[in-house]
């Protein structure tokens, strides 16, 4: 939904017109200049989509691609003043995203007080391509100030993303949701790993150690157990149900710890199906040491094609930092895009024929791989 | 007696959704006093072939971020 806006909202045309009745008297017109700032104001909806809109004092009419309701006030980028073309998310370069000058004086704009939370939250509405309506960023900024934690960049995106979702009445976007995903990812994980890896020391009964290295332990190439158990909700109950075994009472609280690591990411990711997103992991016994590969995907086929799947996987590597797998599957054709920065790029180009090669063998596809820095084609 | 692990996977793949459901959601409210109804991302929606080649992705960048760490 968001992507379909993102679209239309990148150029929005206005239409100046005249209309004393309307118009508030004591506000002054100001000029229109190329590429600076302004705050529209909604003044009225006229109809299914068009809007009366004060901009800088002067009077215009618009279609407008989300809905909007009278006072709502947003910050927008003049693409030209003549005829009054306005952008609604393109208000930084993607150069200027990570500039907090910039993000302040758009702050200036909203007569937001520049805090660090606003910096941020400010970032991720433009790197998002959401507009920024100044009752919702309020509202959500408050939100967030509230439970006094501190969030970075990505779950800041996330809980914006889920915020605008919110109103579709499938979820609550309260304290609950937000302490839920206040707690940080990497830290999530370092837990669950730690308990799995005590647990699997000092563990002396069969059960569990099968349950372990068959099921939460995968080997990569052999996935048919884990598929049975893809699921991550699954071990939540085979976990409850083994603490109910009274041969593992001894083991009862690292299973008790684990289970609550993993219901924390069940949750999670049952707030995240709104936004059609989910994080997932997996344990992969490497020789003598446990590797926790942790991973987010997105499923998008919006248009429910037939023949046609997609996913976006995101890794976060100890060694070769953000990458971005984009994967589209249509018939018997894959599409692969790696998004990463030069050096991570380089390593794969070394390794995409082979890769190329094992992928058209082993699922009869036809596969290409492209490589893409996105500083290189935005900075 | 308590349950061998085969016998409770084979149980709990054999849950209905709103047994399953409500399975989990007594476990969520025993651990924190939270009703929440439970509704995940369906896995089904994405085909086996590309979560299969999902896989051998993670399994490709993960061998690339291991050999830079040698």
């Amino acid at each position: 939904m968001i992507e379909n806006i993102k679209n239309k909202i990148s150029q929005i045309k206005l239409t100046e017109f005249i209309d004393s009745f309307t118009k508030p008297k004591e506000i002054p017109s100001k000029p229109l200049v190329d590429n600076s700032k302004v705050l529209l104001e909604i003044l009225d909806k006229i109809g299914e989509r068009e809007y009366k809109i004060l901009v800088n004092g002067k009077l215009f009419v618009s279609e407008l691609p989300d809905n909007f309701k009278k006072g709502d006030i947003l910050l927008a980028k003049i693409l030209r003043a003549n005829p009054l073309t306005l952008s609604l998310i393109n208000l930084l370069e993607f150069s200027e995203i990570n500039d907090k000058q910039k993000l302040a004086i758009l702050l200036q704009y909203l007569k937001i007080p520049n805090t660090e939370n606003a910096i941020d939250l400010l970032k991720a509405f433009i790197k998002l391509k959401i507009p920024v309506q100044k009752e919702r960023f309020e509202r959500l900024l408050e939100l967030i100030s509230e439970t006094g934690l501190i969030f970075d960049n990505s779950q800041l995106e996330i809980l914006l993303k889920l915020y605008i979702f919110a109103p579709t009445g499938k979820y609550k976007f309260d304290s609950f949701l937000l302490n839920l995903f206040g707690e940080k990812e990497d830290k999530l994980y370092v837990d669950l790993l730690n308990s799995i890896l005590k647990l699997s020391s000092i563990c002396k009964d069969e059960t569990l150690k099968k349950f372990l290295y068959e099921y939460l332990i995968i080997d990569i190439d052999d996935r048919s157990k884990y598929f049975q158990l893809f699921d991550k909700s699954k071990l939540v109950l085979i976990i409850s149900e083994l603490m109910n075994n009274k041969n593992l009472a001894e083991y009862y609280d690292y299973l008790n710890a684990i289970r609550l690591s993993l219901l924390k990411i069940v949750l999670r990711n049952r707030f995240l199906k709104n936004i059609h997103y989910k994080q997932d992991f997996l344990i992969i016994k490497n020789k003598n040491n446990l590797n926790l590969i942790k991973y987010h995907f997105e499923a998008i086929n919006p248009e429910k094609l037939p023949g046609v799947d997609r996913v976006i996987l995101y890794f976060k590597t100890k060694i070769l930092g953000k990458i971005e797998a984009d994967l589209l599957l249509n018939f018997d054709k894959l599409f692969i895009k790696f998004i990463a920065n030069n050096d991570s790029l380089s390593k794969i180009d070394a390794k995409k024929d082979e890769f190329i090669e094992k992928l058209n063998k082993k699922f009869r596809v036809e596969t290409k791989i492209t490589l893409y820095n996105p500083e290189i084609f935005n900075g | 007696m308590d349950k061998s692990l085969e016998q409770i996977i084979e149980e709990i793949n054999n849950l209905s959704k709103d047994e399953f459901n409500e399975k989990l959601s007594s476990i969520i409210w025993e651990l924190n006093k939270q009703k929440i109804d439970i509704e995940f991302m369906n896995i089904e929606d994405i085909s086996d072939k590309l979560k299969d080649i999902m896989f051998d992705t993670i399994k490709f960048v993960d061998d690339l971020n291991l050999k830079g760490e040698k």
